[in-house]
């Protein structure tokens, strides 16, 4: 019975300490790129992917719409598509440096189970828009880089790791096959860990065999991919809902190779979006 | 039937039953999954059917000497934490996560199994059957209330 008891109290230590349980390890390195930039994890240990425009960046007035951003140094488009039952929201960005592509970790902590809203993060960076990102927060591998800042550098085996380099090119690199110190210190501005691969060259790189892990059916899906150097393209789709089944792997390939890209990774699936949220942000409503 | 054919007898069902429940709480699971598996959630139901039932009902079909009480706390609690182990290891990989307490669980279970095994081993060895002392007439428990007072 005394064994029981202890059996059980420790089960439930253990799913607290994977789930709930905090465990802050670094405050984020704030980095000046011509602006006051925070870097830190996403909300729902997410890394958000933010494009953040601040008031020394442009010196034009930028022209906003509801579904559009522009200023001398980032334009933003915003589609909304139906696609296989599914309601997605394609953001076309292009910027004059990729220094506008920029990251935050949640609360700007780097650790596990460091959680902070989106649209929190993106409303605090002042970001024009904002995606959710990898889950580094929710597991223990993976490297993570954000805005030239190397935070973990252990390897999450078999996973593609996104890099996106100082001319913005982005770029996929199997974990294995390197280290993420070497990556930072090859001038890689962002390093992101997650995959895989869906579109290379311009070619559809999954099949519809393929799928994330043992993952089988369609779920919301975050996806970031490339047309050109700072040419980018951002998908996020629901899923699970009454009004959105959501999108396979394939599918999600094809959404992305229908918007250009040469090269895209799929980002985080089965999280929240906040794109909606940033839509009602460029019309000048408050993000929920 | 003695003392120890029941006990064992007893282990079984409870095995059963638990090796039933892991087997709904596995299915249940599944269902709010969204259509992600775990072989470890699926399968944890092994632990309790094999390795308890199973074990239980080797003892009595096979000529073999059944657990003492402390080598059958300890293979019982062996077993309970594999199977817990499991449980979390597939809570863990559904939600694509892990825990590095997660090998504690595998490893004081068969700790444990082997305890149970080694305790086996060196436990004095009870009558077929059961520990009841015989009486001077030949009979089970206490000796009659006429003995007694002479």
């Amino acid at each position: 019975m005394l064994y029981g008891v202890a059996l059980v109290g420790f089960a439930v230590f253990v799913l607290l300490d994977t789930f709930v349980l905090p465990h802050a390890q670094t405050a984020v390195v704030a980095t000046a790129v011509g602006t006051t930039v925070s870097t830190g994890t996403v909300a729902s240990d997410d890394v958000t992917t933010a494009t953040a425009s601040t008031s020394n960046a442009s010196t034009t007035t930028p022209t906003v719409t509801d579904t559009s951003y522009a200023d001398e140094n980032i334009q933003i488009t915003i589609s909304t598509l139906r696609v296989d039952d599914t309601d997605v929201y394609v953001a076309d960005v292009q910027v004059s440096s990729v220094a506008y592509l920029k990251t935050a970790l949640a609360q700007d902590t780097f650790g596990r189970n460091i959680k902070q809203a989106t649209s929190d993060m993106a409303e605090a960076h002042d970001a024009i828009l904002a995606i959710n990102g990898d889950y580094y927060g929710f597991r223990d591998d993976g490297f993570v880089v954000r805005n030239g800042v190397l935070y973990r550098d252990t390897v999450s085996s078999g996973t593609d790791a996104l890099v996106v380099g100082e001319d913005g090119t982005l770029s996929a690199i199997g974990e294995d096959a390197t280290s993420a110190a070497s990556l930072a210190c090859a001038g890689y501005w962002q390093v992101l860990s997650f995959g895989p691969v869906l579109v290379d060259d311009g070619q559809l790189a999954v099949d519809e065999n393929d799928e994330v892990d043992k993952s089988m059916t369609s779920n919301p899906r975050t996806a970031i991919g490339m047309v050109n150097p700072l040419h980018y393209v951002l998908v996020v789709s629901d899923g699970r809902t009454s009004e959105s089944e959501g999108l396979t792997l394939y599918q999600l390939a094809q959404v992305m190779q229908d918007a250009g890209c040469g090269m895209h990774v799929r980002v985080q699936p089965r999280w929240r979006r906040v794109l909606d949220d940033v839509v009602q942000r460029l019309g000048g409503q408050q993000p929920h | 039937m003695d003392r120890m054919q029941r006990r064992d007898k007893r282990a079984i069902a409870v095995y059963g039953t638990a090796a039933a429940f892991c087997g709904v709480f596995a299915f249940v699971y599944a269902q709010f999954s969204h259509g992600v598996s775990s072989v470890a959630m699926t399968f944890m139901f092994l632990y309790p059917l094999i390795g308890g039932a199973g074990m239980y009902a080797l003892m009595l079909v096979l000529p073999l000497r059944s657990f003492g009480r402390l080598s059958s706390n300890a293979y019982n609690s062996g077993i309970a934490t594999l199977a817990v182990g499991s449980l979390l290891a597939g809570v863990f990989e559904i939600a694509g996560t892990s825990s590095a307490y997660q090998p504690v669980f595998t490893v004081a279970g068969v700790a444990l199994i082997a305890a149970a095994f080694v305790l086996w081993f060196i436990e004095p060895r009870r009558s077929s059957e059961g520990a009841c002392p015989r009486t001077a007439a030949g009979q089970r428990g206490r000796p009659a209330l006429r003995e007694r007072r002479r």
